[in-house]
């Protein structure tokens, strides 16, 4: 019989303080789950460790200074990558990895999830002044005992070769294994995660705040398989993975196109956010919005600042024709026939539906935060953008390849492609962080492994 | 986030089929699917008990068709000029101390201290099935909602601030908070239906597979058992054990008794007939008939804790809750405080967090740990101590296979988000009469699928102070420990046995 065990590995590249923070020079963190006859469980893997916020002098944090409540902890991680820890191969990398899960996050996680136990594990929240006044503001950060002081946290770190069904095999290469696991958190810098709600960066509060990470480790569960039912090590394994990419756009008609190389795609997703806006401490630097405009214009004969810029049609191309919809995605918002609808706040359900679709299959999906309050159109500014309800913006693009057979669409010789119009009238680069689901194979060797994308 | 539900709850049933056309006939008493053209009649019986008095009840089934898991006991109090209301988390499960499923005088499955283990169960409900559900069935009704600013009888202010601000999380049980711009944590009036009156006691429904959790995914097949199949339930003291009180009664909470309407007490029995064909192949088929299931054992152990203002850490405690000899797939333990009884909206059904200081000189505030781990056949269960409580939470759900749904300061009693709104007169946020820090129960899953031995399953426990919630004098806490065991069940010739796996 097959039976389990716990591990708890702290990382290899620990500081002498115990302490780890971007802003002390240390944003890498690496974990090594070391080559074993074992596998390991990879929904059971959770990043373990108490998290504090502070000013620039080490004081305690105080309001206006707030961070993503709807992403809380996995705001802090630029990028997850795993290797083999033999050979050091890249198995998969996510980069902006927050900004993956500010899509994956508020799609697949209900208001009740916000409000329960993602605010122990993932120290989200359903409201931001709910998040700051527990999280941000948390009275015990500067105890001196660290393990009784802080938020703690135990997160997952979604990623395909994780969130797989199948035990990743720890093994020797020739064995039929990864030959361990090489696990690298690059840390976010504090610009990108902290900010003033208020949109003044230079604030003392603000200005040079920091956070910081004690007693971490990594705890996960690991499988001895049964030693009676030994069979030949396998010389591959499947496994769902996250791709991602990154361009701007900043035109009324944007056009994205990407040589993917994944021969088997499943869905892709991406959000927006102003470029301006990124690693700056006035605003929140991972909020999903719709496109914006910059300054202030003139919408319905009202002067807004940074208006939204909304969607007036879009589709998706393979190879330079529409697919998987063989049609455009006119949205309510470009009936100019109807004043009401030109006007409509409200993204057009079919952008959301594929979106959600993308990111989990919408018939399949039971609990959710997206919602019209926080997909619809707003503006830019820091007085709206920041005080979204019900887990903070969800809005994205996105559309779903293959959610019958779970094999995907071979996208390796030929592009992929988006096609937006959108109200984006003034001079104001778009950043559009786009994911691509898709499966992959890992095949050992004794000399190694090799990634079939 | 999603989650799956626990594959340890997974029970298997297996029998003898005889030779012949052992596929066609379905699975009648396994929990699943059959095919859409199967003809299933329903005959509901209402059944008065047996027995009846204020501190037990006898129900016997009649040896018929298929009992329905979902069938119901239906429970009401007397009314009561004292406005007592159910315990928020457990709701009418606070009436019962001790259920017994029997065949004929074997125990198939039996819970001690059930009001305790239900309160750890409820907790995996969700927010919208508590609120939607279970608030109109048994009374649970454990769920919460952001206290926005907005309401009551000011709306002076920014719409923007009024409309999005929502500093604290807090009960949502369907009625309106009364919060304003600068009292923004709002108060709640319970459900008039939860609570006695004068001239009126509250009644609610328990499912029978809440008192025997086999009955999940087991259907009884009354009709081939030949011994009477009984359920014993055995009720709470009607003093101080069965509801709560509003903070303005809480002085006569130790005085008033909450008694049990007998008249209204029944069970309403579905039983489950399929086409009688069907019905005789299968009871041919399996006329040796077994099934495992979980069945729970409590061990419970008293902690002393000191005088308020002295309390200090319990050391590490080590204590045995037994399991020798068994299969056993995971221990869950609760810590309550024996003296918060109906002076709580919890009653005594919670699980005692560390008590914390926020207020001291910054480098000494503190949030309250558990160290934490379990050691069976020689070997400890984690590799190091956990005194981490977000990943005592993670261990509760991995044993459990489901998230709680409870907000993080409930839990470990960390953060300031809990609203100090009141509830029947209790601060929501307060750790003694509230919800704070009051389900923190640990769960251990033991998975390296081994037989434990002669020495039985340790926990090795050390605690930070414990607060003391009398004001003076020493206090006691109970920590219960629930061992889920393996059991098989064995069904021949209308005879059950019932014996350990």
């Amino acid at each position: 019989m097959s039976s389990r065990q716990n591990l708890q590995v702290t990382p290899s590249n620990h500081t002498s303080t115990g302490k780890i923070s971007y802003k002390d020079g240390n944003p890498l963190i690496q974990f090594i789950i070391g080559e074993q006859d074992r596998m390991l469980i990879g929904n059971s893997v959770r990043l373990v460790g108490k998290f504090n916020v502070f000013k620039a002098d080490g004081t305690l944090s105080t309001t206006p200074l707030r961070m993503s409540e709807q992403l809380g902890l996995y705001s802090i991680i630029d990028s997850l990558t795993i290797k083999s820890q033999a050979t050091h191969q890249v198995i998969e990398e996510i980069k902006h990895f927050q900004r993956f899960m500010g899509s994956y996050l508020p799609v697949t996680s209900s208001e009740q999830d916000n409000a329960g136990h993602l605010t122990e594990t993932a120290l989200t929240s359903v409201n931001y002044v709910n998040q700051q006044h527990t999280v941000v503001g948390m009275p015990t950060s500067n105890a001196t005992d660290t393990k009784k002081g802080g938020n703690s946290f135990c997160i997952n770190l979604p990623c395909g070769l994780f969130n797989g069904q199948n035990p990743i095999p720890l093994m020797a290469n020739g064995a039929g294994g990864l030959g361990g696991l090489l696990v690298e958190i690059q840390l976010a810098p504090d610009s990108n995660v902290l900010f003033d709600a208020t949109g003044t960066s230079t604030s003392a509060d603000v200005k040079d705040a920091f956070y910081e990470l004690n007693n971490l480790s990594i705890s996960a569960e690991v499988m001895t398989p049964d030693p009676s039912l030994q069979v030949p090590p396998a010389s591959t394994f499947e496994y769902n993975s996250i791709s991602s990419y990154f361009t701007t756009f900043n035109s009324t008609n944007a056009i994205v196109n990407f040589n993917l190389g994944l021969s088997r795609v499943l869905g892709v997703f991406g959000n927006i956010i102003s470029a301006d806006k990124i690693n700056n401490r006035g605003e929140n630097g991972l909020a999903n919005n719709f496109p914006v405009n910059s300054g202030i214009i003139k919408v319905n004969d009202v002067n807004v600042a940074e208006a939204p810029a909304k969607i007036q049609q879009l589709f998706f191309t393979r190879g330079g024709e529409r697919f998987p919809l063989e049609y455009n995605i006119d949205t309510v918002q470009k009936d100019s026939s109807v004043a009401a609808n030109a006007a409509s706040d409200v993204a057009d359900t079919q952008i959301v539906q594929n979106y959600m679709n993308a990111i989990t299959q919408f018939s399949k999906l039971r609990r959710t935060s997206t919602n019209p309050l926080n997909t619809k159109y707003t503006a830019g500014t820091p007085a709206v953008v920041n005080i979204k309800v019900d887990g903070g913006s969800s809005a994205g693009i996105g559309v779903a390849y293959d959610v019958i057979s779970g094999q995907g669409v071979d996208f390796s010789s030929v592009n992929w492609g988006m096609n937006m119009e959108c109200l984006l009238t003034t001079d104001n680069p778009q950043a559009f962080y786009l994911f691509v689901h898709s499966k992959q194979t890992l095949a050992f060797s004794g000399d190694g492994i090799s990634v079939v994308r | 986030m999603s989650y799956a539900t626990s594959s340890d709850q997974s029970q298997m049933m297996s029998s003898t089929p005889s030779p012949s056309d052992a596929s066609a006939v379905p699975d009648l008493v396994r929990i699943g699917q059959i095919p859409s053209n199967t003809a299933i009649d329903i005959e509901t019986d209402v059944l008065d008990p047996v027995v009846h008095t204020d501190t037990f009840c006898r129900f016997q089934f009649q040896n018929k068709g298929i009992l329905h898991s979902n069938s119901k006991i239906v429970l009401r109090l007397k009314t009561n000029s004292v406005a007592g209301y159910l315990p928020v988390g457990v709701g009418i499960h606070s009436l019962i101390q001790r259920v017994a499923l029997r065949c004929g005088t074997k125990t198939i499955s039996e819970i001690d201290d059930f009001a305790h283990y239900i309160a750890y169960k409820s907790m995996f409900l969700s927010n919208e099935q508590q609120k939607q559900r279970e608030l109109f069935i048994s009374g649970r009704r454990l769920a919460h909602k952001p206290y926005y600013s907005e309401g009551g009888n000011d709306w002076s202010g920014a719409d923007a601030v009024l409309q999005t601000e929502a500093q604290r999380v807090g009960l949502d049980v369907g009625v309106q908070t009364e919060s304003t711009r600068t009292q923004n944590d709002g108060n709640i009036t319970d459900r008039l239906f939860v609570k006695t009156s004068a001239a009126y006691g509250p009644e609610f429904s328990v499912s029978i597979q809440d008192l025997f959790p086999f009955l999940y995914t087991n259907q009884l097949p009354l009709f081939m058992m030949s011994e009477p199949v009984t359920i014993e339930i055995f009720f709470n003291k009607s003093v101080n054990e069965r509801m709560c009180l509003p903070e303005s009664a809480s002085g006569v909470a130790a005085t008033t008794a909450f008694e049990i309407d007998t008249t209204a007490t029944e069970l309403i029995a579905d039983y489950q007939y399929f086409p009688q064909e069907m019905m005789e192949q299968y009871a041919a088929q399996n006329a040796n008939l077994s099934f495992t299931f979980m069945d729970y054992r409590l061990a419970k152990r008293t902690i002393p804790v000191a005088a308020t203002g002295t309390e200090a850490s319990t050391g590490q405690l080590i204590v045995n809750v037994g399991g020798a000899g068994r299969l056993v797939t995971k221990v869950f333990t609760a810590l309550s405080d024996d003296n918060v009884k109906g002076i709580s909206m919890l009653q005594n059904y919670h699980s005692k967090s560390l008590t914390r200081d926020y207020t001291a000189a910054e480098d000494l505030r503190f949030n309250g740990v558990l160290t934490a781990n379990a050691k069976y056949n020689d070997h400890f269960l984690y590799p190091v101590d956990v005194d981490n409580s977000a990943q005592q939470f993670h261990n509760l759900t991995q044993g459990e296979g489901m998230v709680p749904f409870v907000y993080r300061e409930e839990y470990n009693f960390e953060g300031q988000g809990l609203a100090s709104g009141l509830y029947e007169g209790h601060s929501q946020k307060n750790e003694v009469s509230g919800l704070a820090g009051q389900f923190f129960y640990q769960c251990y899953k033991l998975n390296r699928n081994e037989r434990i031995n002669s020495r039985g399953i340790e926990l090795y426990n050390t605690w930070d102070k414990l607060k003391n919630s009398k004001s003076s004098g020493t206090n006691t806490f109970t920590l219960r420990s629930y061992v889920e065991l393996i059991r098989v069940a064995q069904l021949v010739d209308g005879k059950m046995e019932v014996f350990f796996a």
